[in-house]
């Protein structure tokens, strides 16, 4: 037996604890001595779960546990690179060290991966000035958060610069439940002949479509940075109940 | 099958774009097809739309793909995308790999620096794999509910296959390239042989 998993980082295991090897899909295979293939990844978007259904043979599998993510995200090709970026949006603290300010502020980042890469670059602007913030684990906060001013490249700084923009100025939520939707639908229509089990962890948002399985921030798993084990045991023991 | 009811939709092509403006509703293959069959036209093209906007109006229309017989779908040029404004979805047109600022844009009130730095980020394998991910979309959710799919194109713009191509110089144009009248009755003619086929 093989199952296919996709999501963001709650799926891939990023845990608050690190313990990677407590993730809910390594849980389920052992329960059901299934081989794992997982493509969940951290900053992972609806539009990339739809691009990696398409770009597999579905028949190799036995069953399909996919976890929508934050509608807000999307995924771009960096033609430099030559690889899918994975572009999400935080609010995050911009301390009055770099602001200048007597207090620290909110500030919307945006948040950026490279496909096979593990780690997530932050970056916001300050009056005209890139700030990039390094990718640190809830549990290692504050820390070894650390924030440079312009040191990135101009890609980089023309890239962050537009995608500022558009969750400021262009996004809206009507165009991104509709896109969560064009998601979903997709995803059932490619699944339709094969067993699929579609969930949601919901971070700040409510989630739009009738997925099997919803679990809420504060509620069904901890409030903070991913889950914790147990909540991994849970989603195992709500996936085998619905098979 | 018996043909009662076909679902159009497409862009500027399927629109009728370049006929006659008065009389283009009469002239368009959509019109020319039911006719044949005897049913009411439902074509709910847009000049300028993009592929998001069919994908959209598949998934989501009020009428469910599985009320038709057969889809039609034309399929418009890969850069073309939408935005929602708050109140209502925008085009974004983007032809000839060029972004111009025009009256429409200037009316649309269209954030014209944010769409020109969005086609110089954006590369064409993000394009081609978007406009991939939306023919497969629709493909699937037809496949899923049953219901015939004919997709209609343009082969020098695009990598994906069609049953239709109408860069096909045996359909006859009009100046600016889109189909004239008697392009329409060619591939009105082709679009009723095949559904006679499926029958």
């Amino acid at each position: 037996m093989k199952i296919y998993f996709d999501g963001c980082a709650k799926t891939g295991g990023y845990s608050r604890t690190g313990r990677v090897d407590q993730r809910y899909p390594k849980l389920l295979c052992e329960k059901l001595n299934a081989e794992e293939y997982n493509l969940a990844n951290r900053n992972g978007n609806n539009t990339r779960i739809v691009r990696n259904l398409l770009e597999h043979d579905l028949s190799q599998f036995d069953l399909f546990i996919i976890q929508m993510t934050k509608r807000n995200r999307f995924e771009y090709f960096d033609k430099k690179i030559k690889k899918w970026v994975s572009i999400g949006m935080q609010t995050r603290k911009l301390p009055k060290e770099i602001t200048g300010l007597s207090e620290t502020i909110d500030e919307i980042f945006i948040t950026v991966r490279n496909e096979d890469e593990k780690f997530i670059n932050l970056y916001t602007i300050w009056k005209n000035k890139i700030i990039s913030l390094n990718d640190v684990p809830s549990y290692h906060r504050p820390d070894k958060e650390i924030y440079k001013i312009n040191e990135v490249s101009d890609d980089v700084s023309h890239m962050v610069k537009h995608y500022l923009h558009y969750y400021r100025c262009v996004y809206s939520e009507e165009q991104s439940k509709v896109d969560e939707q064009m998601c979903f639908r997709t995803m059932k229509s490619l699944l339709k002949n094969h067993k699929h089990i579609i969930m949601y962890m919901h971070s700040d948002k409510e989630i739009n479509v009738p997925v099997d399985l919803i679990y809420k921030k504060g509620k069904d798993y901890v409030s903070g940075f991913y889950m914790g084990a147990d909540t991994h045991q849970i989603i195992m023991n709500d996936i085998l109940k619905l098979l | 099958m018996k043909i009662t009811r076909l679902y159009f939709d497409g862009s500027s092509d399927m629109n009728g774009a370049e006929l006659d403006w008065s009389v283009k509703d009469n002239l368009r293959f959509s019109k020319l097809v039911c006719d044949h069959f005897g049913i009411e036209d439902y074509n709910i093209s847009k000049g300028g739309c993009g592929n998001h906007r069919l994908v959209r109006q598949m998934l989501l229309n009020k009428n469910h793909i599985s009320e038709f017989d057969v889809a039609i779908i034309q399929m418009s040029p890969m850069w073309r995308t939408e935005y929602h404004n708050g109140k209502k979805w925008e085009r974004v047109m983007y032809q000839q790999k060029h972004f111009f600022n025009s009256p429409e844009k200037l009316r649309q009130k269209l954030d014209v620096d944010f769409w020109r730095n969005y086609f110089r980020i954006h590369d064409e394998e993000f394009f081609r794999t978007n406009e991939k991910l939306y023919q497969v979309a629709m493909q699937s959710h037809c496949k899923a509910y049953g219901v015939p799919l004919i997709m209609i194109g343009r082969s020098e713009s695009s990598e994906l296959e069609f049953d239709i191509d109408v860069s096909d110089e045996s359909i006859p144009k009009a100046p600016d390239g889109h189909p004239n009248a008697e392009g329409h009755r060619v591939i009105a003619d082709r679009l009723i042989s095949m559904l006679t086929k499926h029958k």
